[in-house]
This record gives C-alpha cells, structure tokens and sequence, in this order.
C-alpha cells in the first residue's frame, strides 16, 4: 500500500493547481474487479497523472510456499487466479515435474489440458462480461455467468469442486472422470458455439458498446512488449506471441489451433476493442482444442508413480505456461536438501497488465480509465498474490 | 450528415437487436431455480460422484494413522490416536475436523490409506459428503468432534492406563535384563 511518502517520491508531485483535483478511484470501487486503488490527478475530466496501488490483496503465496512441502503448496496456487485455478495448478505442476523429473500418463495429460482449457474459456467468459458491465451493460455480463455456470457444473464432475479446483498433481490428475463427462462436455461445445454467436449479436455488433472500445487505450506491439505484457493482451497489440505456440507443454504442439492476434479490426490494433474480440476468438480456439482432445483421449492410468517425498535438485529453474491472463511462471529455487522449496516466485500476466495503468492513464478521460482497465482482465489476486 | 444519420441508425438497429435477443428470454422458460425449498429433488443427489462437499471420518475404519492430519495444508483436522482395551494398533481419542478452516482440497483423502472395501459408496476412513449445507452462527459450531468430549475423555484414559502398564512392564524387563547384563543403559519403554 502507498504510503504519502511513497506517494512523494514515486509521483513528480508538482503542486496540485487550482484545476487539478486528486480522488481515489477504489480500492473499493465496482470496476477495480478486487480491491486495486488508482490514484488518479484529474483536470476536469482527464486524468493529468495516475498511481496504481497495489498490495490490498496480498496473502504471501510465495512465503507461504516456502514453509509446505511441494504438494502440499498445490491448493495455494489455486488461489493465485481464482478465475483459472486449474491453469495455476498445471503451472506449478510442470515446473516441478520437469525439475524433478517426474513422468505424467497420457491420459492424466489430456485430463490436464481439459481442465485447463475449459477453464480458459469460463476466464475468458468472466473477462468479456466483466468488461461489458464496466462499460454498462449489465446483461451481456448475466448471459456470459450463465454460461460460466454450465463450464463450473464440468469441472464439478471433472474435479469435485466448481472453483479453487486443486486438480493436478505431481505426475498426475487427482480423479478420473465417469464417461459421460466427455458426452456432457460435447453437448456443452455445441451449445456454446451457438451461444457465442447470440452473444455477439448483443454485444460484439452493439455500436454503444464499440465506440466506448474503438480506439481507446492503444498499445503498440513495441510498447505492449515493453510492458512485458504476455498473453491475449500482447496478441492483441499484434503480437502473435502464445506459449502454447512457441513453448508448447503437454500435448498442445500435437493441436489445431490458430493464435488470434489483433488487427485492429475496427479502429486501431492494440485498442480496448482488440483486446476484447481476441478473448472472444480465443474461446473458439479452446472449443476447437477441446473437441480435438476429446476425440484423442484414451483410457489409461492418470497418476504415476512419484517419491513419496519429493525433493528438488539444488538450483533453480524457471517454468512458464500459457494462464488465461498471459504468461505463468514459477520460478523454483531448491537448496537440495529438503523438501520444501527455498524460493517461489510467481510471475503473473496481470502484475504487467498493472504496470501499463499510470502510463496509459495519462491523458484519457475518467470514463476511458474505466473502459481500459476493464480490457485489460486484471484479477487482484494475480496482481498480489 | 450522412454519416452522422448512418451513425444514429446503426446504433438503434443494433440496440434493438440486443433488445430482441433479450425480449426472446421473456418467452422461454427461466433457467434460474429457487433456492432450497422449490428444489424438484435434493441437490446433493444431483451433484457428481466425486463432489467434494463437507469433510466426514468414519471412526470406526480409521486407524489413526494421523496421515491426514499430516497432509493438511492448513491443520484443519486435530486428532489423536492411542492404545485400547482388546484391540491390535491405535483407537482414536479425539478426532476434530475445523469446517471453517479447510478449503476443500482433497490432499487428506489422498493420504488415507484406510479404506472400505465395499463396491458402491467406496470411500476411504476420511471422505467427502455430498452434502455442502453447513453454516452455522458461531465459529465453534463449525468445529465438528466426531467421538464425543465425554468420550474422548474416557478413551483418553484407557489409553493412557495401558501406556502407563506398558510403562511398567517395560521398565520391569528393563530391570530384569539389566539385572541379567548389569549394564546402566537407560532404556525409553512405553509408547502412546
Ligand atoms: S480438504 Fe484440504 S484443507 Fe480440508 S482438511 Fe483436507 S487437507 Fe485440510
Ligand atoms: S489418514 Fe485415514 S486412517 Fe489415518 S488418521 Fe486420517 S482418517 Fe484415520
């Protein structure tokens, strides 16, 4: 949290003029998506300078994780997106695995990139509606929770819980699933397609809804990557970066699949509108992997044999995955001698996504901040951790 | 102009094309449902096999291990095991599980290695219910003590009778043999 003195430094505080006006913006405020307080220095209806605050959310993941042994860290990283836990869960996973040098069964595999990609889409569902209602419309946002819901009663049977999942494990998956979760999951698919075309016919086409979008907060691919931004926000600044792509995990290299990138369809690539259509094409791309792994998957056993306990080379080692909000990384550094890391540090797409705010900030108008920061899906728990 | 009315068009044609597609949902039936009482059947006979609902032990399949305990992230089970009148291994003394603690995680089942062989309903000594209906208004009526205070108590007891007899026997063999050996080893008997 930001002290008046931080305040002081970080700022070039020139005195505040008689137009200029200073207000909070949260850290409880309905479009903040979490508590993240904006700082935000007003002349009339522009912002002249902006702070993001961050750290109201903070639970010491990391520290936490230095004192529980490697699985029991599991359900933690639940917690670092709650919105896509299971994404979390196959984060920590592979890093640990690949370090350890643990085996994962085929089928446990394909359950992993089901649970995850599933979960992309119920992200992706929450950021487009969460957006939506920021910028005022409050059904496409009921229409994209219903869906979510039908995604939640999958990962019900898929997982045991409908969030905060805890599903994979060291060289494995925690449960099998009955047969007629892949039935149930096709006729989910079908529905859905249909279901994004509706949506878009509400919102998508909506000419309210574009011109709040259309060329407001635009990033170029030079400024996005200076951002370090990663995931749908850097694809939709032109960037066809997607590590599903470039650094493939499980079994995504054997996959269909097309990255969208922005191209500024309707004003400017890089604007709040690109990043909006890009979640959008991306579900799509999930329902395409989706159906792709569940013509793949086979029987088989979902958890191999692994050390009772587990107790990582000494070194570290940095391991990333594609999470709904752009790169994952855990980076794991082990003295090799217990069995509890002695270092875990958690790079999140949404951490970056915040570094943007006081820059882009500046000069745009109250209602645009709001527009911008909606686009960009930040979670406050990914951002503290 | 002609851009300005072509603007005012397209956001009327497309306003009313969102209207139509949520004036549709008047016409079809609500997918919302009420909450319990309006509920066709219960709903955790609806939910999966595997749902992880509220945390239970069967006390009597439960050997005591303490593995769950040990498994736990968060140290929401508190339990004990001991000695008993008439029976190989451990007997629970206490076993509390702090409902509003645990997060539903399933490492502690994972660790179980008690379980029943049955067929259907297969379940290891700590399971899920089903059930998920468990708020109560005081933190201490989410702590759930599955052998009874007065039990426990009781069970607490004997255990510590039979350790306190062991004890016994065991430092009389201890005497016996250092008698034998004469040697001044101090030997530890006894185990809880
Ligand atoms: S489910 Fe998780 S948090 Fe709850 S008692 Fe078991 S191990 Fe602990
Ligand atoms: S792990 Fe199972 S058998 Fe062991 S103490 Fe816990 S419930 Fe009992």
């Amino acid at each position: 949290m930001i002290t008046e003195n931080d305040l002081q430094s970080r700022v070039e505080i020139t005195p505040i003029n008689g137009s200029e006006i200073e207000i909070n913006m949260g850290p409880h405020h309905p479009s903040t998506h979490g508590v993240i307080r904006f700082i935000l220095f007003l002349d009339g209806e522009i912002v002249v300078r902006a702070v993001a605050d961050v750290g109201y959310l903070h639970r010491s993941i990391e520290k936490i994780a230095e004192n529980l042994p490697y699985p029991m860290f599991m359900p933690y990283t639940d917690r670092v997106d709650y919105v896509a836990a299971i994404n979390c869960n196959l984060g920590y996973a592979l890093a640990v695995e690949s370090l350890a040098g643990l085996e994962v069964p085929e089928r446990a595999t394909w359950l992993r990139m089901i649970g995850a990609e599933l979960n992309r889409i119920n992200s992706h569902l929450i950021a487009v509606g969460a957006l939506a209602m920021d910028v005022g419309a409050t059904t496409p946002f009921v229409h994209a929770i219903r869906e979510r819901e039908y995604i939640l009663d999958l990962l019900e049977i898929l997982t045991g819980t409908r969030m905060n999942n805890n599903y994979v494990r060291f060289g494995g998956v925690c449960q099998d699933v009955p047969e007629d979760f892949f039935k149930k999951t096709e006729k989910f698919l079908d529905h859905f397609v249909l279901f994004l075309g509706e949506f878009n016919r509400l919102l998508t086409t909506n000419k309210i809804f574009l011109e709040r979008l259309i060329n407001v907060g635009i990033l170029t691919g030079d400024q996005a990557l200076g951002f370090s931004f990663s995931g749908p926000n850097l694809r939709a600044s032109g960037v066809g970066h997607d590590l599903r792509r470039i650094d493939p995990y499980c079994f995504y290299s054997d996959m269909e699949f097309s990255v969208p990138v922005g191209s500024g369809v309707k004003g400017t690539t890089g604007d709040s509108f690109d990043r909006f259509i890009v979640r959008i094409d991306e579900m799509l791309e999930s329902v395409k992997i989706l159906r792709q792994i569940m013509s793949k998957i086979k029987e088989g056993p979902i958890q191999s044999k692994i050390p009772r306990k587990i107790v990582l080379p000494a070194g570290e080692s940095y391991h990333r995955s594609e999470a709904p909000r752009g790169e994952l990384g855990f980076h794991i550094v082990s003295d090799g001698k217990s069995n509890m890391p002695y270092r875990i540090k958690i790079r999140t797409g949404s951490f970056a996504a915040m570094t943007s705010l006081s820059e882009l900030f500046k000069g745009m108008m109250v209602a645009d901040v709001v527009a911008y920061f909606a686009s960009l899906d930040v979670v406050a728990p990914e951002v503290d951790r | 102009m002609i851009i300005y009315l072509k603007n005012i068009w397209e956001t009327y044609a497309t306003v009313f094309e969102g209207m139509a597609i949520t004036f549709s949902y008047l016409l079809q039936r609500p997918i919302t449902v009420q909450y319990p009482d309006r509920m066709k059947e219960s709903v955790p006979e609806t939910l999966p096999e595997k749902y992880r609902g509220r945390l239970m032990v069967d006390t009597e399949l439960c050997t005591a291990c303490g593995l769950c305990a040990k498994a736990c992230p968060i140290d929401v089970i508190e339990m004990k095991g001991g000695r008993a009148e008439g029976k190989k291994g451990l007997r629970l003394i206490y076993f509390n599980i702090y409902h509003g603690k645990c997060m539903y995680c399933n490492l502690c089942v994972e660790a179980c290695p008690a379980e029943d062989g049955e067929e259907d309903e297969h379940h290891t000594a700590i399971y899920f219910k089903k059930n998920f209906e468990g708020s109560s208004y005081t933190l201490n009526g989410l702590v759930e003590q599955f052998i009874p205070p007065d039990e426990a108590r009781r069970r607490l007891k004997e255990s510590e009778e039979i350790a306190a007899k062991r004890a016994a026997a065991a430092a009389e063999t201890t005497k016996n043999s250092e008698a034998k050996q004469e040697s001044d080893k101090p030997k530890d008997g006894g185990d809880v």
